[in-house]
């Protein structure tokens, strides 16, 4: 039902609007009509008291002046001239006359038919003459002597003009009542109609609301009660789900407890984490402090890696030299080599002349001598060029092994030294990262010591969460056993509703009306009464409120609460 | 100098009653030869081999236009030879008689003079060498045992003969 309102184009409120709208609109026609009719006829009344009765009394005034003059006339011809009565007569007709203009000149005001105003036309062309017939009569009469002219004058003058005039007069009389009764009958048939029609509109209104407000009434009465039912339902679950939000309630109180001590606890370590943070910092600054230092060493080791690396250009360039030495001795040993080439041939030389010696037998004795002599200082020779070989052989053998151990300890050196270079860059890019790393780290610290500042806050601002949530978790526990109350409150206006709309007094929501009593006595029995009790007529009226919102759309406009009245 | 002085004493009493020899050394032995069968001693120079002759036998020499045979005197007293000729070697050139043999040895270390009393001739133990080459065995203070060969012995050896008529025909060819 709901949903088919929803998905109409006009809400229940829409269509009462509609339909209150619609009757406003069609009394207000109707009135507009009868309002009509009613200018209309006085309209009429007005024509005919402005215009028509006017017109029939001048006539009338006309009428009686136009035969009033000239029976004043005779009338003074036969009372005794110069008497009062004469005088007075002819006063009379004097007034007449007057009164005669008078009328018709009043008369040409007013609207006129065209044949009354033919009339009327003949009528004052009458008068100029009839006036000059008056006015000597009424002399001639005030003279009193001029019999002869004054019966010449009412005998033959005056009689003509006398019955045209009154001709006339009855004719205009005539028209003018044909067109007073013209007039009547017309009003008459427009009130005749103006009534029928009137009767009929009404009527017709009268029946097309009739059956649409039977309608609609039918219609909201059977929405209203789906609507109780689902309130019904809806309070039911919201008996539950009150329950159940107390329930919470008391975990999140218990919750918030905890959560409570959590802080502490986590206020507590930021309090250690603080002073943690801080000695990063100090330890920080040691580090960047230290880097430095560790930075400024590293680049004066790589200068004096430099100077050793010159050094060692050095010791490789007097490996050179020892090696020029090595070549020297080597020469040494080739020219030892030729003397002891020249010591064997001596030492030949000399066995040959101890040859000769011998065969020259005692001669060559002394000859024998010198020959050993030779041969002696031969192999002396032999002795030292050998030594001499020996030595020359060891040094350069020594000279080798020195150099080529130089050069294989300079090449080592080298790699040492490339590598503790290497090593000592690598430190310089390490401490240059570590310095890096450091200052970050100090950085880094510094913000998270206005981090764990503004967490401080934080957590103090938990903390008074925490406690406002304890007391809004002990509230809304209140709140929901209030809640539980407000349902059963609910309920009980579901029923009353039902009574309202449907005449009779049975329970929307529960389909068994004893089961319904004690659910309802059991759930009394979990709220707080005295709460309930306190809160009972507000929440009636609250709940009425809402309904008579979720109804009229607006509980103070007059249709809503005219469609309430009526339902 | 004690050496030289030896020397000089051995010098002098050689010129009295001693006999003269050459001292050399064949694979670290010492060895002597009597001085009076040599004719000179040359440092080792190019020697030109023959075919088809006995091991020892090297080749032939030219020293100052003489063609001299020449031998190797440890192959020839059957001694094991560890060395190759080396330039540090010499040729005692041998003269007896008509013949003229070159001999290479090791090394020359001496000429000395040995006295009858320090010849040991009658000897029962044979070296390596053949003993009809051998004279007998010198002994000294303080120098170890020397072998003294008799050269002329092996210069009369028919094969030498042999060889060196091949070669005087061979020349003479």
């Amino acid at each position: 039902m709901m949903k088919n309102d929803k998905e109409s184009m006009f809400g229940l409120k829409g269509k009462l609007l509609f339909m209150v709208g619609s009757a406003m609109l069609a009394l207000i026609g109707l009135s507009i009509y009868s309002g009509y009719t009613i200018y209309k006829m006085s309209d009429i009344v007005s024509y005919l008291g402005k215009q028509r009765i006017p017109i029939t009394k001048e006539l009338g005034d006309v009428r009686s002046s136009s035969n009033g003059m000239p029976r004043f006339m005779w009338l003074s011809l036969a009372q005794a001239p110069g008497s009062v009565e004469r005088k007075k007569s002819l006063e009379k007709v004097n007034s007449f006359y007057k009164d005669l203009v008078d009328s018709t000149a009043e008369l040409e005001k007013y609207e006129l038919v065209d044949k009354a105003k033919e009339h009327l036309d003949a009528i004052k062309a009458i008068l100029p003459d009839l006036g000059l017939v008056i006015k000597d009569g009424v002399k001639l009469l005030e003279l009193g002597n001029v019999d002869q002219q004054v019966k010449e004058l009412l005998m033959i003058k005056m009689p003509p003009l006398a019955v045209k005039l009154t001709e006339e007069t009855i004719l205009m009389e005539g028209v003018v009542e044909q067109k007073n009764k013209s007039v009547i009958s017309d009003s008459e048939a427009f009130v005749l109609s103006s009534t029928r029609s009137l009767i009929a509109i009404s009527s017709i209104i009268s029946l097309v609301f009739g059956l649409f407000g039977f309608f609609f009434a039918t219609k909201l009465a059977k929405s209203l009660t789906s609507v109780a039912k689902m309130i019904a339902d809806s309070s039911r679950q919201v008996a539950s789900a009150s329950q159940q939000v107390s329930a919470a309630s008391h975990q999140l109180s218990s919750a918030s407890a905890e959560q409570a001590s959590a802080v502490e606890e986590t206020s507590a370590s930021l309090e250690e984490i603080s002073g943690m943070v801080e000695n990063n910092v100090r330890s920080a600054e040691n580090g960047v402090e230290i880097a430095e230092s560790v930075r400024a060493v590293s680049e004066k080791s790589g200068e004096s890696i430099k100077t050793l690396i010159a050094a060692m250009a050095e010791v490789l360039e007097s490996n050179k030299r020892i090696e020029n030495l090595v070549k020297v001795i080597n020469e040494i040993g080739e020219k030892t080599e030729v003397i002891d080439e020249i010591v064997f041939q001596t030492k030949l030389l000399s066995f040959n002349a101890s040859v000769e010696a011998e065969r020259a037998g005692e001669h060559g004795r002394g000859f024998a001598v010198v020959a050993q002599e030779v041969g002696n200082l031969a192999q002396m020779s032999g002795k030292a060029a050998l030594e001499i070989s020996a030595i020359v052989k060891s040094s350069i053998k020594e000279a080798q092994e020195i150099a080529s151990e130089n050069k294989k300890k300079v090449e080592k050196g080298n790699e040492y030294v490339f590598e503790t270079a290497d090593a000592l860059n690598e430190i310089k890019k390490d401490v240059d990262s570590v310095l890096t790393g450091s200052r970050q780290i100090l950085s880094a610290s510094k913000e998270q010591s206005t981090g764990i500042k503004q967490i401080n806050t934080a957590i103090e601002n938990i903390s008074k969460a925490t406690q406002e949530t304890a007391a809004t978790s002990e509230e809304s526990a209140s709140a929901g056993e209030e809640l539980s109350g407000q349902a059963f409150s609910l309920d009980k206006l579901v029923s009353e509703l039902n009574l309202i709309v449907t005449g009779k007094a049975n329970n929307g929501s529960y389909t068994d009306s004893s089961d319904d009593e004690s659910v309802y006595e059991e759930k009394k029995k979990i709220v707080n009464i005295s709460h309930f009790k306190d809160k009972k007529n507000q929440s009636e009226i609250q709940q009425t409120q809402k309904f008579k919102k979720i109804v009229g759309g607006d509980e103070s406009s007059n249709t809503g609460n005219d469609g309430w009245d009526k339902l | 100098m004690n050496q030289s002085d030896e020397q000089k004493k051995n010098v002098n009493s050689s010129c009295s009653r001693a006999k003269k020899f050459m001292v050399f050394t064949l694979e670290e032995e010492r060895y002597a030869a009597p001085l009076n069968q040599i004719k000179e001693v040359i440092g080792l120079t190019k020697i030109t081999p023959l075919p088809n002759v006995a091991p020892y036998f090297k080749g032939l020499i030219n020293l100052r236009g003489k063609i001299i045979s020449t031998i190797d005197l440890r192959i020839k007293l059957g001694l094991k030879s560890k060395q190759n000729l080396n330039k540090k070697m010499s040729i005692i050139i041998a003269e007896f008689g008509e013949t003229i043999l070159g001999c290479i040895v090791d090394d020359v270390i001496e000429v000395i003079g040995i006295e009858e009393s320090q010849i040991e001739r009658q000897l029962e133990i044979s070296s390596k060498v053949t003993r009809e080459f051998v004279i007998g065995v010198a002994m000294f203070d303080v120098k170890p045992l020397t072998v003294l060969l008799d050269i002329g012995k092996i210069m009369n050896m028919d094969e030498i003969n042999n060889i060196q008529k091949t070669a005087n025909q061979q020349k003479a060819a």
